[in-house]
């Protein structure tokens, strides 16, 4: 808390500008006095998650103070955020998180910002938050790895997202395809040999019709 | 690394700390509470591989 009052304050007299922070104002400017934060696995999550947090907040009666801010360096990432109604600001520091300012339920209106990023924008996070904030490391070399490790966090959350779309798709594929040798055994027929087919796709629908019928046999 | 604020600025800066530490716990209990809400509902659960919350210290910066 000092050492941000004090940035700031010599970010004022640098700027030739006044240094407005008062005890009025104290709780409004100061936004992270209050910080929550929540890590999840992929990128893609996000929309979910911005769903579910704006539900729970709404429910709860706590209010947004504007719109959640994706702090994003890569472009893909900056243009999914955007189709999500969020505003989008580089780091030259390569911090990536979703901010979120809120608004306290209560009669005094305290603000509590809640981040939201990534288990790979985490490692980073924490790397960097030890030797580089909120004072820039003097080391060159250290700056630079932590340029790195942006970019390797980055690429891995890419390749999470990539893993968890290749599961959905593989579980969607494998509840529409049945080897045929199962089919087979529900219709009581020999099945084929093995090395004569391996897989057959059938609507969903088919296998219930068979599956009605099979019940009023009975 | 500390940084010295401007001396015109000390005692608005002291000043504003000590309000601060009067409300401090305030902030902390806010913190706690807006997580609870957040990490305890089923909408979110599933989503939420760890969470943490905090106040920002006094003396040193919490979260980013």
């Amino acid at each position: 808390m000092r050492d941000k009052l004090t940035r700031k304050a010599i970010k004022a007299e640098r700027d030739q500008k006044p240094f407005l922070i008062t005890l009025k104002n104290l709780f409004v400017e100061i936004e992270d006095l209050a910080g929550v934060r929540l890590i999840h696995l992929h990128t893609k999550q996000m929309k979910d998650i911005d769903a579910a947090v704006r539900a729970i907040l709404n429910e709860a009666r706590y209010q947004l103070v504007g719109r959640p801010t994706a702090n994003t360096w890569e472009d893909e990432s900056r243009d999914y955020f955007k189709s999500l109604g969020m505003n989008t600001v580089g780091k030259d520091s390569k911090y990536t998180s979703v901010h979120y300012i809120i608004l306290e339920n209560s009669r005094t209106k305290r603000r509590c910002e809640l981040q939201i990023r990534t288990l790979m924008e985490e490692v980073w996070g924490e790397v960097s938050h030890t030797i580089d904030y909120p004072h820039q490391t003097d080391s060159i070399a250290c700056r630079e790895q932590l340029k790195v490790l942006a970019g390797i966090a980055n690429v891995g959350s890419r390749l999470v997202d990539a893993i968890f779309a290749s599961h959905k798709d593989h579980l969607l594929r494998s509840s529409d395809i049945r080897p045929l040798t199962d089919d087979a055994r529900t219709l009581s027929i020999s099945p084929l040999a093995s090395s004569d087919v391996v897989a057959v796709q059938r609507p969903k629908s088919k296998r219930r019709v068979h599956k009605n019928k099979v019940a009023k046999t009975d | 690394m500390s940084v010295v604020a401007p001396p015109k600025y000390l005692a608005q800066i002291n000043d504003a700390i000590e309000f601060y530490k009067s409300v401090q716990l305030d902030f902390a209990q806010c913190a706690k509470r807006l997580h609870d809400e957040l990490t305890e509902s089923p909408l979110l659960k599933p989503f939420i591989h760890s969470s943490k919350y905090r106040q920002k210290d006094v003396d040193i910066c919490a979260i980013n």
